[in-house]
């Protein structure tokens, strides 16, 4: 048994250094964005879907050097708990945002639309109707 | 080996620290005090880990909870203006949402 742990430890360490690593790049990724976007949806976005991977696997990369039963069980925890509270954390912020009116600034590709048909009214970007400013319908020019 | 994970969500924390600094909204105020509030769970694993403390695993669960409950009150909060009424805030009421 001893002997089948000693083989195993260079495999685990090197599994958990990959973790590790890619889990804090991921978790830069997620801060580059949040600084680079221009649009608070956007920011959100990219700290958000970062925020869950990155947390994750920076904590599979400790699991791997858990010592005991009952470290790994608390790091599983974590993860249970960062997979649930994160993404509703983020959920509830962008409802809040988005019923305060808070506007996306993205430049959308135009669809492909029937260029008979009426144009899109407007919003009057009144309490819970956020103007989605910059969202053009028309085909272009 | 810890320190390269460390020093990544050190410069995320930065960077989010960055963010609220620049605004401009309330929202992305509290979106960067919630990356901190993950990134500072993440810390006090590692940590834990890098000083041969594992136990401060346990500090790090109630972190996540109270970051989770902070984040809906103050989400609840900027929404209705008070927790314990219904009262939806209109933006009329408070301006553009900026420096809040």
């Amino acid at each position: 048994m001893s002997e089948l742990l000693a083989a195993l430890d260079l495999p685990l360490e090197i599994l958990s250094w990959v973790s590790l690593v890619l889990g804090g790049f991921f978790c830069l990724v997620g801060g580059f964005g949040m600084v680079h976007f221009d649009s608070f949806f956007l920011r959100i976005h990219a700290a958000g879907v970062t925020d869950s991977l990155g947390a994750a696997l920076i904590i599979l990369g400790l699991a791997f050097q858990a010592t005991s039963v009952a470290i790994f069980i608390k790091l599983a925890l974590l993860i249970l708990f960062l997979w649930v509270t994160g993404p509703t954390a983020t959920h509830a912020l962008v409802k809040a945002a988005y019923a305060f009116g808070v506007k996306a600034e993205i430049d959308l590709p135009p669809l492909a639309r029937d260029p008979d048909a009426p144009p899109v009214p407007e919003d009057e970007g009144k309490h819970g109707k956020p103007v989605v400013a910059g969202v053009s319908y028309e085909t272009p020019p | 080996m810890f320190v390269v994970p460390m020093f990544a969500i050190v410069a995320t924390m930065i960077l989010a620290l960055v963010r609220a600094w620049l605004g401009p909204t309330v929202f992305d105020r509290l979106l960067a005090a919630n990356v901190i509030g993950t990134k500072t769970v993440l810390l006090i694993a590692v940590s834990g880990f890098l000083l041969g403390r594992p136990e401060w695993l346990d500090l790090a669960l109630l972190y996540t909870l109270i970051n989770f409950v902070g984040t809906l009150a103050v989400c609840r909060f900027s929404r209705f203006g008070s927790l314990a009424q219904d009262d939806v805030r209109r933006p009329e009421d408070i301006g553009s949402g900026r420096g809040a």
